[in-house]
């Protein structure tokens, strides 16, 4: 992607946007970016304890914005992954308090004074003022959707909301796929989302009892080996940073590759 | 255990979904539509009143909709 400053959106909750911002976040500073992982969700934040940072939060970004402190004051670097630093929401204050041109110009100093390759933003869920201020400075957007009915309906509310912005590179997370419903038609596959929403997919993401896990002890789950979902968000970095991976890693439904290949252009 | 004669769900699903987007997209109520094809084929049952094969439906094709009415005009 050439977008810098990305939004993580969904419009639907609990499909995975923190997960997937702790996760691409801490895969792309792994690969050697620089990456700010900031969350909007300001009075419900959550993104610091996902991450297993919340006893390091001393400023937040509403306290940035009001001039409480400095922007690298508020930071908070990860000491596990060289590169990846977290800015936390406000959990005290309302949604009010974040204005979206003041939010637009701390990712912009994120990106040209701190230094930073890539800034994620972990939007809120819904579609109101906390998702149009974390769109606000985004160039590109990582849309998660879970393969369920409304999940489905309200990514592509959010599709049409970020078009609309003129915000052009978008890309599914398609969250908690499991491939044995899957191929007994009772889940949609990917084929199936991607037709519908019309969007490509940059991942596929396997229901895993890792991702619960590893937010439970506030590790990311890229830092362990072997999981299904860390490596399916290993490889969400990778497209991000434009390199070709193949989508390989669910082989275990029948048609799965053939069906992707025809979806990426027949490789 | 899963015949084959059943219907999958996911494709129960995919079919919803499609006119629901298609409703959603056009900022269409669905209730709305129902009715408007229930007053043309009010209007069209006037004119021709001895047809029974009036019918009126609504196709979607990616994110367009259209509103298809059938009148077989009589001789």
């Amino acid at each position: 992607m050439n977008a810098r400053a990305i939004v993580v959106t969904s419009g639907k909750g609990g499909v995975g946007k923190t997960t997937t911002t702790a996760n691409v976040g801490a895969a792309l500073a792994r690969l050697g970016e620089k990456v700010a992982v900031v969350d909007v969700d300001v009075g419900l934040r959550n993104l610091d304890v996902v991450m297993g940072l919340e006893g390091r939060v001393v400023y937040d970004l509403i306290d940035v914005i009001e001039g409480k402190c400095k922007l690298r004051q508020a930071l908070i670097r990860d000491k596990r992954i060289e590169g990846l630093a977290l800015l936390a929401a406000s959990q005290t204050r309302d949604k009010e308090a974040l204005d979206p041109e003041k939010f637009r110009q701390i990712v912009r100093a994120l990106l040209e004074e701190e230094g930073f390759d890539r800034v994620l933003i972990d939007s809120p869920a819904g579609i109101e003022k906390g998702f149009q201020t974390a769109a606000t400075p985004a160039e590109g957007a990582l849309v998660v959707v879970n393969p369920e009915v409304s999940s489905v309906r309200d990514a592509d509310r959010i599709i049409g909301m970020l078009e609309a912005r003129e915000i052009r590179e978008n890309f599914l997370v398609i969250n908690r796929l499991r491939p044995k419903m899957v191929q007994r038609g009772d889940m949609l596959s990917v084929e199936d989302v991607v037709e519908i929403l019309g969007i490509k997919p940059i991942g596929i993401v396997p229901e895993d009892e890792g991702v619960l896990i590893s937010s439970n002890q506030g590790e990311p789950l890229v830092l362990k080996n072997g999981s299904g979902a860390a490596r399916a968000f290993v490889e969400i970095a990778q497209r991000v940073r434009g390199e070709d991976v193949p989508f390989a890693s669910l082989n275990d439904a029948p048609g799965f590759l053939g069906t992707l290949r025809r979806l990426f252009g027949g490789r | 255990m899963m015949w084959p004669w059943q219907r999958k769900s996911k494709d129960t699903l995919k079919e919803r979904l499609k006119v629901v987007l298609a409703y959603d997209r056009a900022h269409l109520s669905p209730g709305m539509v129902e009715q408007l094809k229930q007053d043309l084929l009010a209007v069209l049952k006037r004119y021709f009143p001895d047809e029974e094969n009036l019918e009126i439906h609504v196709e979607t094709m990616d994110d367009k909709m259209k509103l298809q009415a059938d009148v077989p005009i009589p001789k």
